[in-house]
């Protein structure tokens, strides 16, 4: 672990330097008082604080350049991975022109399908599936779940 | 009192509340069963149902779903070496042992009696401890309130974490999340870069559900198993063997309680912490050490009363001082403040009526776990065996959901992701998720008080150790501060016994 670390070590030392430099340009109280700036300012020198930390821990037990893969996956489950991110990003992006209803649909089957569930449970399931959170969400709960098509 | 008491009986009794209360159960059960879904994504998902009921029914289905999920956590557990929630998560190796000793009915069936148990002794000193605690909460000024969640926080950060300078790191990131919109002192917006969305902070019910829900579903898909090998069930009675058991181990039953009495009431360590904790203590008192991580019954009887007492106990800091002491009570105060309930000392007098209704149902709902544990433990294996592949989808819409119903906004759907992205990457990388949970929760309290505190005092630091109370936190505070670097100074100056360093789920 020592190389990510370092490295986790190295960014969360930027994003503290950053966070401090960033807060000491908020107005402060009349009076000479600290102002919205002075909290966020302590938050930045932890931060860099620790990140310089970890990036002193990984050198001092000499693992700096030494360090296994966070997460052991094949090709295959990384990309189930991103398309669980796509699924995310594609229904913010279509859900109010497509609407709730069959971009849930679409979703929930496509995701089972590259999750290796046979293609016709994958419909079956998901069908019923977006019926049910249809009826939890927006019937019940009165979401106002975007029509789109069908609306 | 008993006027009161009375009143809240009947409000319990309503058929609708009743059913509220069943389903609830039933959720808890199925999500603490399932690996990874933990009883505070549980809770987060829950948040928009609980915002369309009543305060009562509300609050009494959130405390059944969190005692049914933390005994069902103790399920895979025993089924398949994986624990439920982060819980369970102690006695993992020794419920699996002894199910390869083809006694996993057994151990099920003491885990269903020690986790009522446990919630049991909770009630009771919740009932105790709040009214106790809330005279003493009334002297409390900016200073106190001040060092409390500062030690809430140092607590997550440096004790309930395996490595403390990551600890501090989440800690830190949640803080500065909760900096994120318009500031209190001045009305200044911090780190909005123009976005109104974010004029009103981060939204605590999205991220927590992309901390816990999103995060672990690509944990899941990135592990790739789809279907996990259980152990088998065997046949035959279990309430009256599991009795037994749990009575011959009352000793560890009654002082895994205390236990989780103590890691409840104490900011910052929950359930997990309080079930470790009680392991140890188990383990030191045996007559059998041997037997630990290779089935050892005390270590099962134990644990599993700490991670239920501890649960009650939880609620007493939340409630009185509006400090959370975990993730989950952190969205039980989020719960609170949208039903217009603002934690303090007032709020035994001013919300009697739903407080004694919650102390009705601590009882109530552990004493339904005995019929439902016993029936959840039966239809076991089918809820373990669920095949993972359609669960993960579903659980992904129910969290893009779940984020867009708390403000009808997509941008929260965004942020759901980036926080689940977020966790997964710290997580993988050894940083604890729960203590950003707890920084963007009690940020803006801390800095607040210390604001507050800072400014009554003209700037000069002493005056926040000058009352009798605000001397003790504080001085506790910078012991837990001052702990792992005494035991980092301890081990730089005998470097040759390197241990390990010890690795742990949370």
């Amino acid at each position: 672990m020592g190389a990510w670390d370092a490295l986790a070590g190295v960014l969360l030392a930027l994003l503290g330097s950053y966070v401090f430099l960033a807060a000491r340009t908020f107005p402060n109280l009349s009076g000479g008082y600290p102002g919205p700036g002075l909290f966020p300012q302590l938050l930045g020198i932890l931060l860099a604080f620790s990140g310089a930390g970890l990036v002193l821990n990984s050198l001092l037990a000499g693992t700096l350049f030494r360090g296994a893969p966070v997460v052991k996956a094949s090709s295959r489950e990384v990309i189930g991975a991103l398309f669980v991110v796509l699924a995310v990003v594609v229904y913010i992006l279509l859900v109010e022109r497509l609407g709730f209803v069959p971009l849930t649909f679409l979703i929930l089957a496509g995701l089972m399908v590259r999750l290796g569930v046979p293609g016709r449970w994958s419909v079956a399931v998901g069908a019923a599936l977006t019926v049910l959170l249809y009826l939890l969400f927006a019937r019940l709960l009165r979401v106002p779940l975007p029509g789109g098509l069908l609306g | 009192m008993t006027e009161l008491i009375l009143k809240s009986l009947m409000a319990l009794a309503d058929p609708a509340v009743i059913l509220v209360i069943l389903l609830a159960a039933f959720y808890g059960l199925f999500i603490g069963a399932i690996p990874g879904l933990t009883v505070t994504m549980a809770v987060a998902l829950f948040v928009p149902f609980a915002v369309f009921l009543d305060p009562i029914p509300a609050l009494a289905a959130i405390i059944t779903l969190q005692a049914l999920g933390i005994f069902a956590g103790d399920i895979p557990a025993a089924l398949v070496r994986m624990p439920g929630t982060p819980a369970s998560a102690a006695y993992v190796g020794d419920s699996y042992a002894l199910s390869q000793q083809g006694q996993a009915r057994l151990v099920l069936g003491v885990d269903v009696l020690a986790s009522a148990l446990g919630g049991l002794m909770g009630s009771v000193a919740l009932i105790a401890g709040a009214s106790m605690l809330a005279e003493f909460a009334l002297t409390f000024s900016s200073y106190e309130i001040f060092w409390l969640a500062l030690l809430g926080l140092s607590t997550t950060a440096f004790i309930a974490t395996a490595t403390p300078l990551k600890g501090l790191v989440s800690v830190a990131l949640g803080l500065l999340l909760s900096t994120v919109g318009i500031d209190i002192t001045l009305g200044f917006p911090r780190f909005t870069y123009g976005v109104p969305f974010l004029l009103g902070g981060i939204s605590f019910i999205p991220a927590m559900i992309g901390l816990f829900g999103v995060s672990e579903i690509l944990r899941t898909v990135l592990r790739g198993e789809m279907h996990l090998a259980y152990a088998r069930l065997e046949r035959g009675p279990s309430f009256l063997p599991a009795l037994r058991t749990v009575w011959r181990h009352r000793v560890n039953a009654a002082r895994g309680g205390l236990i989780g009495l103590i890691s409840g009431v104490l900011p910052g360590a929950g359930a997990d912490i309080g079930a470790w904790l009680a392991y140890g203590t188990s383990r030191r008192f045996s007559r059998e050490p041997q037997k630990f991580g290779k089935g050892s019954m005390e270590a099962i009887v134990e644990a599993g009363v700490a991670n239920n007492s501890d649960l009650a106990a939880e609620w007493i800091p939340t409630l009185v001082f509006g400090i959370p002491g975990d993730a989950f009570t952190a969205v039980v105060l989020g719960i609170l403040m949208m039903k217009g309930m603002r934690p303090g000392p007032a709020i035994l007098h001013n919300y009697a009526d739903v407080l004694v209704a919650v102390y009705i149902t601590f009882i109530l709902a552990n004493l339904l776990m005995v019929p439902l544990g016993f029936l959840a433990v039966r239809a076991s294996s089918q809820m373990v065996r669920l095949p993972r592949n359609v669960l993960m989808p579903a659980i992904l819409m129910m969290c893009v959901v779940g984020s867009y119903a708390i403000n009808n906004s997509l941008f929260d759907v965004g942020l759901m992701l980036a926080m689940g992205i977020l966790g997964f990457a710290l997580e993988a990388l050894g940083f604890p998720v729960a203590p950003i949970v707890l920084g963007l929760v009690l940020g803006p309290l801390l800095e607040q008080n210390f604001m507050i505190s800072l400014i009554k005092s003209e700037g000069n630091l002493a005056l926040f150790f000058s009352r009798p109370v605000s001397v003790v936190l504080g001085v506790l505070t910078l012991l837990v501060w001052f702990l792992p670097l005494a035991s980092l100074a301890w081990r730089l100056a005998r470097p040759r016994k390197a241990t390990p360093e010890a690795v742990r789920e949370g």
